[in-house]
């Protein structure tokens, strides 16, 4: 048995970025989760500030995590969508409006 | 490789306005996107790359007041073995605040996803024929998803003895309390059954008080309310009707 618990830490070297910490716990003692290869899991959200955190799900290896943060060249507050593979600590896929958005429309077709 | 050329802002767009997300089996996401003038379904292989022309795909929606999504649960419910989960039953469902829930076989929307189109978008009229509308009582809060049954939690401060789960048996569609209809829609909306169920699956013994809020949690379905001459908080449990 096990939970996540999701935390922002101010950490990050970049002063244009806000960073996440994930941690799997055990539920039977509150001790990190055995699994992870990495204790805590680190999201950097660069060039975005205040971030909130919309949704998450987690199933089999995958996690999900929804976010909405202000952009710190623009007004307007973004919606990111990033899934790791928690047992390893890697991004599966970003999809942030700067690849979905911007990205994707000049990666031609 | 063909692409959707032109078409991915659509992804960011939807992105942008997710409400909720689930995980479907494996790569799959779900996610409720609802900024637009009717909310979007975004069903998404976090694994196949964006170029893919199974990769991603948004189904269009009715006008929905306030919804919300559920999946199938994977929790096993000892105390009834007729919820024993099928993978091959997974369903999900679209709530709405307006009593309906659009209930959809997983395997539908995924056999969906795998097969090349023209365009990522499917307009809701192309694939309403394969949800199964479920009419609500008018009181429902939130909804349970087992082995291709609707577990609907209803209930109203203004009766404090009417709170109760209803069972939506879509396995039983043609049987004694549930109703089909086969309704059509207007232009091009299909033939969609509509079920509903007037009875009750099991009761809560609430008292007098005004309801918090009322959620499921495992088998159980616990309501927070507060009594009238007292602040207090407590927690009630279903216990199942006798059948």
């Amino acid at each position: 048995m096990s939970f996540h618990k999701f935390s922002r830490h101010k950490g990050c070297a970049n002063q244009f970025c806000s960073s996440f910490n994930l941690h799997l716990l055990s539920l039977a003692d509150g001790s990190p989760h055995e699994l992870p290869l990495q204790k805590v899991i680190t999201l950097d959200l660069v060039y975005y500030r205040n971030p909130r955190v919309v949704d998450m799900e987690i199933s089999g290896s995958l996690i999900a995590l929804v976010t909405e943060a202000s952009n710190f060249t623009t007004v307007r507050r973004d919606t990111s969508l990033i899934v790791w593979e928690w047992k390893t600590g890697e991004v599966v896929r970003d999809f942030s409006l700067w690849e979905t958005g911007f990205n994707l429309l000049n990666s031609g077709g | 490789m063909v692409e959707y050329t032109g078409r991915d802002s659509d992804v960011g767009s939807a992105i942008s306005s997710i409400a909720t997300l689930h995980f479907l089996e494996g790569p799959w996401l779900l996610a409720l996107c609802d900024g637009g003038p009717a909310p979007q379904l975004l069903v998404l292989n976090v694994l196949l790359p964006h170029q893919d022309l199974r990769s991603w795909r948004i189904l269009g929606l009715p006008l929905l007041r306030n919804p919300r999504c559920y999946t199938q649960c994977e929790e096993a419910v000892a105390e009834h073995p007729e919820f024993s989960v099928d993978p091959a039953q997974k369903i999900f469902a679209v709530f709405s605040r307006d009593a309906r829930a659009l209930v959809t076989p997983v395997e539908l929307l995924v056999r969906r996803a795998h097969h090349v189109c023209a365009s990522p978008h499917i307009p809701w009229n192309e694939w309403a024929e394969d949800v199964i509308t479920v009419r609500l009582h008018p009181d429902t809060h939130a909804l349970r998803l087992f082995d291709m049954k609707v577990l609907a939690l209803c209930g109203s401060e203004h009766i404090p003895e009417g709170w109760g789960v209803r069972m939506y048996d879509l396995s039983k569609s043609s049987q004694g309390d549930i109703r089909v209809q086969q309704v059509r829609e207007g232009a091009g909306g299909g033939r969609r059954k509509v079920l509903s169920a007037p009875k009750w699956f099991a009761r809560c013994q609430m008292g007098a008080g005004f309801h918090l809020s009322a959620r499921f949690i495992g088998n159980k379905v616990v309501c927070f309310f507060v009594s009238p001459l007292r602040v207090e908080t407590r927690l009630c449990y279903t216990q199942r009707c006798a059948t």
